[in-house]
C-alpha cells in the first residue's frame, strides 16, 4: 500500500478489482504465481535440495508424461468429454514396441514404434466412434477401453521387456542439459496451445462443450470433431507410451496405472470443467506442473507416504471448491 | 393384431426394458453351457456359495451406486470409504494411539458403530461437496477418495491383524451351508430394492436423475435428498467394510482397491445409465452376479487371468452398445405400435359412437 500510494502509479479500487479478477479467473496465471511462491518458500526452506539443476532436470523429465497427456485430455474436457483409457493405452504402446523388437530384433525400430502408435491411435478411433457416433457415454466407453488396453499391455508385458538401445535413446539422451522428453513436451504443449487457442477447427470444441445441441444446429459437424479429438488423445497416449518405455529402458504392463485420474485432476486444477466449454492448454500444463511440484515437495520435505494422497485430496477439494465460489462471484474462469 | 404377435412383442419389450430379466436369461444360458462343459466343478453347491461370498462387497456397494446413478451422480470414493469403515472398526476393537489420542479396545457393537459412523461422515462430505457446493460428482468423489483413502491408510496402515473372535464370528459363521455375509447382502439388497421401487422418498431419485431442474422446480428438496443419498452410500460402504473385515479377521487401509470401477461397471451392465433416471436394484445385483459368474467361469475354464479385464471391458461395451441399438430399433417402434393400437382403439370407439 505504501509503495502504491507514494509511487506514480495509483491503482484505483475498481482497477484493483480488475487485477484481482484477472488473477482469479485466469487459471494459468494464478497457478504460475502459486508455483513461483511455493518455489520461493521451498528454496528458503531447503536451499540445498530444492532449487538446483538436478532437481529442475528431474522435474521437467517427469513432467513430460502427464503434461503431454493433458493436451489431449484438455481438448476432450473442453468438449465435455474425457478419456480414462490413456493409461492403458500408453502401456500398450510401449509393450507393443518392445514385444515386436524382442520377437524380431531385425525389424526396423522406427517401424515398430509406428505400428505401436498406430494401434494406440486406433484405440482412440474406437473410443471416438463409440462416443460420438454410437452415443455411448464417455465414462463407460473409455472405462471399458481402459480395461481392454491395460489387459493387452499386461498380457504382452507381464514381466518388463527390455527395449534396444536405439529405442532407449529416444527417451533418455540429453540435449543441452535436459533429457529429450522435456523437449517433446515443450513442442507438443506449444502446438496444442496454438491449435486450441488460435485455430478455427479446434475452437469448435468450446462450442461443442458449452452446448452440443446448439453446436450441431449451427452447422458444426460435432461427431467428426469429437472423433478427431479422441484420435488425438489416443495418438498422444501412444507417443507417450513409447517415450516412457524408452526412458525406463523397458516396457512394463502395469506402468502408469491410474495416471488417467491424475491427468484429469491436473486439467481440472488447470481450469477445465467436467461440464465442458472451458479451459486452456497452458492452464492444463500449469495444473500438471503444480501437481508434480506438490509431489516433489512432499518427497523433499519427507512427508509420510501414507499422508501424501490425503494432502493431494485436500488440495483438489480446495481447488474445485474455490473454482465454484469464484465462478459464482466473478463469472467464468478463463 | 393376432395374439402370438402381441406375445412376441411383449417378450421383446420385457427383455429390452427389464435388464435383470435379460441378465438372468444370459446367466441361465452361461450356467447351462458351463455345467455341460465342466460338470460338477462348475455346477456345485460349493461353487455357488463361493461366488456369492466373493460378490458380497460389490453387491452391497452396487445398491448404493445404483441409487446414485439413478439420480445422475456417481461416487468414486466407495472403495476408500469401505477401507475406512473396516479400519476404524478394527482400531476400535484392538485399541490404538492416533495423533496421541489413546483409543481403548471397545466392545464389538460400539466398534462397528464407530466404523459405520466414519464411513457415513465420508459420505456426508461427498454429499455436501456435490449437492451444496455444487462440485461435479466425479471430481468431488475422486478427491474425496484420496482424502478418505489417505485417512484409512494412515489409521489402518497396511494391516490391523488378529481382530477378536467375537467380531469375526459375525462373518465366519455358516448357516445352511452359506456364510453369514451372504445373508447380510441378501437382506440389504431386498430392502433396498423395495425402498427404491415402493417408497416415495426413494422414487424421487428417478425424478432428480431424469431432470434435476424440473425436480427442483416441482418442490423436491434436491440438495437434501442428494446429501442423504451420499450418506446412505457411505453407510453401505461402511457395512461392506465391516463385514469384509470380520470375514478376513483383519482390516487394512487398502482393502479392495479399484472396487469402485467394478461396481460402476456392474451397475451399468445391470441397466443403469450415467445420464440418470433409469436402473433398479435387481438389475444392479444381476450385473454384479453376471460379472462374477463370468470371472469364475474363466478361472474354471483355465483362461489366463490377464484376459479378465479385456473380457469384462468387451462385455461392458457390448452391453451398452446393444442397449442403445435395441432401444433405437425396438424401444421406439414398440411404443409407436402401442400408440397406434391405442389410437386405433380410441378412433374406433369414436367412429362407433
Amino acid at each position: 500500500m505504501q509503495a502504491a500510494a507514494s509511487g506514480d502509479v495509483r491503482i484505483s479500487a475498481g482497477e484493483r478489482r480488475t487485477v484481482l479478477r484477472t488473477l482469479l479467473t485466469n487459471r494459468a496465471l494464478s497457478l504460475l504465481i502459486l508455483v513461483v511462491l511455493i518455489s520461493a518458500v521451498m528454496t528458503i526452506l531447503f536451499p540445498k535440495y530444492f532449487f538446483n539443476y538436478y532437481n529442475l532436470r528431474q522435474l521437467l523429465y517427469y513432467l513430460a508424461t502427464p503434461a503431454i497427456l493433458t493436451v489431449g485430455m484438455m481438448m476432450l474436457i473442453v468438449a465435455g468429454m474425457f478419456d480414462l483409457s490413456i493409461g492403458g493405452n500408453l502401456a500398450m504402446a510401449g509393450a507393443i514396441t518392445a514385444a515386436i523388437l524382442l520377437g524380431s530384433p531385425a525389424f526396423p525400430y522406427p517401424l515398430a514404434i509406428a505400428v505401436a502408435i498406430v494401434i494406440s491411435t486406433c484405440a482412440g478411433v474406437a473410443n471416438g466412434l463409440l462416443v460420438a457416433f454410437v452415443g455411448v457415454n464417455a465414462l463407460i466407453t473409455t472405462l471399458a477401453m481402459m480395461g481392454i488396453l491395460r489387459g493387452v499391455a499386461i498380457m504382452l508385458a507381464k514381466n518388463p521387456i527390455p527395449v534396444p538401445q536405439s529405442v532407449a535413446n529416444l527417451g533418455s539422451i540429453f540435449v543441452l542439459g535436459f533429457q529429450i522428453p522435456t523437449y517433446y513436451m515443450i513442442v507438443i504443449i506449444l502446438i496444442g496451445a496454438f491449435l486450441l487457442a488460435r485455430t478455427r477447427y479446434f475452437r469448435q470444441l468450446y462450442y461443442i462443450g458449452a452446448n452440443r445441441k446448439a453446436a450441431d444446429l449451427s452447422g458444426i459437424n460435432t461427431r467428426r470433431v469429437l472423433l478427431v479429438t479422441f484420435v488425438i488423445s489416443g495418438f498422444l497416449a501412444g507417443f507417450v507410451g513409447v517415450v516412457q518405455a524408452a526412458g525406463t529402458n523397458a516396457a512394463i504392463g502395469i506402468i502408469q496405472d491410474g495416471i488417467e485420474l491424475k491427468v484429469i485432476t491436473a486439467v481440472i486444477i488447470g481450469g477445465g470443467s467436467l461440464s465442458g466449454g472451458k479451459g486452456t492448454i497452458l492452464g492444463a500444463f500449469m495444473g500438471a506442473l503444480f501437481m508434480l511440484l506438490i509431489d516433489t515437495i512432499m518427497t523433499i520435505a519427507s512427508v509420510n507416504n501414507m499422508f501424501q494422497p490425503f494432502i493431494i485430496g485436500i488440495i483438489l477439494v480446495l481447488a474445485v471448491t474455490m473454482d465454484v465460489v469464484i465462478q459464482k462471484k466473478y463469472g467464468a474462469t478463463r | 393384431m393376432n395374439s402370438s404377435h402381441r406375445l412376441k412383442n411383449a417378450i421383446i419389450n420385457q427383455l429390452i426394458n427389464n435388464r435383470a430379466l435379460s441378465l438372468l436369461l444370459l446367466l441361465v444360458v452361461l450356467t447351462a453351457a458351463m455345467s455341460v462343459a465342466f460338470g460338477g466343478i462348475f455346477f456345485a453347491w460349493s461353487n455357488l456359495s463361493g461366488i456369492l461370498l466373493n460378490l458380497v462387497s460389490e453387491a452391497i456397494l452396487a445398491v448404493g451406486m445404483m441409487y446414485l446413478i439413478v439420480s445422475g451422480v456417481i461416487d468414486l470414493s466407495i472403495g476408500a470409504n469401505l477401507a475406512l469403515g473396516g479400519a476404524i472398526a478394527g482400531i476400535c476393537l484392538k485399541g490404538s494411539v492416533i495423533f496421541g489420542l489413546v483409543i481403548n479396545p471397545q466392545p464389538v457393537p460400539v466398534a462397528i458403530l464407530w466404523g459405520l459412523f466414519a464411513s457415513c461422515l465420508g459420505g456426508l462430505l461427498n454429499g455436501l461437496l456435490v449437492a451444496r457446493v455444487g462440485v461435479n460428482a466425479l471430481i468431488a468423489t475422486l478427491a474425496m477418495s484420496k482424502i478418505i483413502g489417505g485417512a484409512a491408510l494412515y489409521i489402518g496402515g497396511s494391516e490391523i491383524a488378529g481382530l477378536p473372535e467375537s467380531f469375526n464370528v459375525l462373518s465366519q459363521t455358516r448357516v445352511f451351508g452359506f456364510f453369514m455375509p451372504i445373508y447380510y447382502m441378501a437382506v440389504i439388497v431386498v430392502i433396498s430394492a423395495l425402498l427404491l421401487a415402493k417408497m416415495r422418498y426413494f422414487r424421487r431419485f428417478y425424478f432428480i436423475g431424469g431432470n434435476i431442474r424440473s425436480a427442483r422446480l416441482s418442490g423436491i428438496n434436491v440438495t437434501g435428498t442428494l446429501t442423504v443419498m451420499f450418506v446412505l452410500m457411505g453407510l453401505l460402504a461402511g457395512l461392506a467394510g465391516v463385514i469384509f473385515a470380520a470375514r478376513m479377521g483383519n482390516a487394512s487401509g487398502n482393502t479392495l482397491p479399484n472396487i469402485e470401477l467394478n461396481v460402476i461397471t456392474a451397475a451399468i451392465i445391470g441397466g443403469g445409465s450415467l445420464s440418470g433416471g433409469k436402473g433398479n436394484i435387481a438389475g444392479a445385483f444381476m450385473g454384479v452376479l453376471f460379472i462374477n459368474v463370468i470371472k469364475t467361469s474363466m478361472v474354471i475354464a483355465g483362461i489366463d487371468i490377464y484376459w479378465q479385464p479385456i473380457i469384462i471391458g468387451a462385455i461392458l461395451i457390448s452391453a451398452v452398445v446393444i442397449d442403445i441399438v435395441l432401444q433405437e430399433r425396438y424401444g421406439a417402434s414398440i411404443n409407436l405400435r402401442k400408440l397406434q393400437s391405442v389410437r386405433r382403439r380410441t378412433l374406433g370407439q369414436a367412429g362407433s359412437a
